[in-house]
């Protein structure tokens, strides 16, 4: 096999090059017993959010194989428990899968992850609310530990990075001087007290959204 | 805006009159029991988190890099006296040896054991006191405490040596019958360097610690993943808190 061309840093929509790539870091880095548990858990994202799409429109399982990416990326200490964590992420959330099944099938470490950035999410919240929910979820997430935290700086940095792509179309679009809003009260702090690496290059990202005038849509709309 | 109550408190004046910057941390001049801060604080607008009772750090322990964790270690060195809990050290290392007492198969003399993360010598020389056969080697990413270690221990017969991160240990494997790591496991011991510790652990061999402000359940999947066996927390010590508590694996047999 060829070399892969992939920068995880850059937005991308490739769902096979993506999956090729984090499937050969896998196998690189881990044992083959570890490796087979992590590519269990991509399976089982794969499913559980099968029917379901990012705001770019690329299917969502692209996001939770980015963020185990990053978690590669950013943190050479990442055991096999994290990334399986960061492949489940948004299980609990966003799909039916429940807390026993991550526990049954990957242990109670995992699982344990997956609860703390797992926020309390329902359809009817106001956006007051939505935020007020997301900023007991970090509060939640900064008395964790390093583990929880590096997941969800990663996880937020995925986000990030992929605002540009979103159409114009897309709900999501308005979303984004909330979220930049949120990025600055949030994440930067949280990724500041997790990774240096990572919080250089989420401070990098944001300064480009400030710029490109994101925080005030009508400018740019 | 946010209607939640923050757990990140500024401190009170009191203590910001007593705060010296070193580095990128601050160290609060004055010790006592009632210049203890809160465990997260903001300092300047910025979040700080309580590191011993009286530095606060930019990232929580766990989260600093190696090079971080040589500076800090450096910084109590210079403040050793104010520090350092000599009774606190003494206390743990009492829980510590006690588990070794209960889970080593042959009576702990003349050993060869390994103190990961030694610093100048205190832990060493508690554990010296406490099981005085035992073959002693300890090791630190810290020249400076090496320094100090070589020179407060020349007249005794314990040996020191310089490691660094992302190398090896410098030892054969299964050089040695037990690990102590003291104060060390709260920060985030790099993967290699964990299995290099169950590399020179012979088999069934312990590898002791005490560990605090920290996840076990994360220490324990690293140590798992590192290929250590009969993870267990040995003693809670409730009575120092922070979570603190002795815990033991073992390397398995190959």
């Amino acid at each position: 096999m060829g070399k892969i061309e992939y920068d995880i840093l850059s937005c991308d929509s490739r769902v096979d090059k993506t999956e090729e790539y984090l499937c050969k870091t896998v196998n690189e880095k881990y044992s083959q017993e570890h490796a087979q548990q992590i590519l269990a858990a991509l399976d089982m994202a794969r499913e559980a959010h099968r029917d379901q799409l990012r705001c770019n429109g690329a299917p969502y399982i692209i996001h939770p194989m980015r963020v185990a990416l990053m978690l590669l990326q950013f943190d050479t200490n990442t055991i096999s428990k994290i990334l399986i964590g960061a492949l489940l992420h948004d299980t609990l959330e966003k799909t039916g899968i429940k807390f026993p099944e991550i526990d049954a099938r990957f242990g109670s470490y995992v699982a344990k992850l997956v609860q703390f950035v797992t926020r309390k999410h329902n359809e009817s919240q106001s956006d007051q609310e939505k935020t007020e929910a997301k900023y007991q979820n970090w509060l939640e997430v900064i008395a964790g530990s390093h583990d929880v935290r590096m997941i969800k700086v990663c996880e937020d940095m995925d986000n990030i990075i992929n605002y540009k792509s979103i159409p114009k179309s897309d709900p999501g679009w308005k979303k984004i001087p909330r979220w930049l809003s949120e990025t600055e009260t949030m994440s930067l702090p949280l990724a500041q007290i997790t990774n240096s690496e990572a919080h250089s290059v989420m401070h990098q990202e944001y300064d480009y959204y400030v710029k490109s005038g994101f925080t005030d849509l009508t400018l740019i709309g | 805006m946010l209607s939640q109550v923050s757990p990140i408190l500024p401190l009170s004046a009191k203590i910001v009159a007593q705060l010296q910057k070193a580095d990128d941390f601050y160290v609060c001049r004055q010790f006592g029991e009632d210049m203890v801060g809160p465990p997260m604080a903001s300092i300047d607008g910025k979040m700080y988190f309580r590191f011993m009772n009286f530095i606060y750090l930019p990232q929580p322990p766990e989260s600093l890099t190696a090079e971080r964790v040589k500076k800090i270690c450096d910084v109590r060195l210079e403040f050793f006296d104010q520090l350092v809990n000599y009774q606190l050290n003494s206390s743990v290392v009492d829980v510590i040896t006690g588990c070794v007492a209960a889970k080593h198969a042959n009576p702990p003399s003349s050993l060869k054991a390994l103190d990961f993360g030694c610093g100048s010598g205190l832990s060493s020389q508690l554990l010296l006191d406490r099981i005085p056969n035992l073959d002693l080697t300890g090791v630190d990413i810290s020249e400076k405490a090496i320094a100090r270690f070589q020179q407060e221990q020349k007249n005794k017969n314990i040996k020191a040596a310089l490691t660094r991160v992302g190398e090896r240990l410098p030892f054969e494997t299964g050089a040695f019958d037990l690990v102590f790591a003291i104060f060390v496991m709260h920060f985030n011991i790099d993967m290699l360097t964990l299995g290099e510790l169950r590399r020179v652990l012979r088999p069934p061999g312990l590898f002791v610690f005490n560990v605090y402000q920290r996840d076990t359940d994360g220490l324990a999947a690293q140590l798992e993943e590192a290929g250590f066996c009969s993870i267990d927390v040995w003693e809670r010590l409730t009575h120092i808190g922070n979570n603190h508590v002795v815990m033991s694996c073992r390397s398995p047999a190959r």
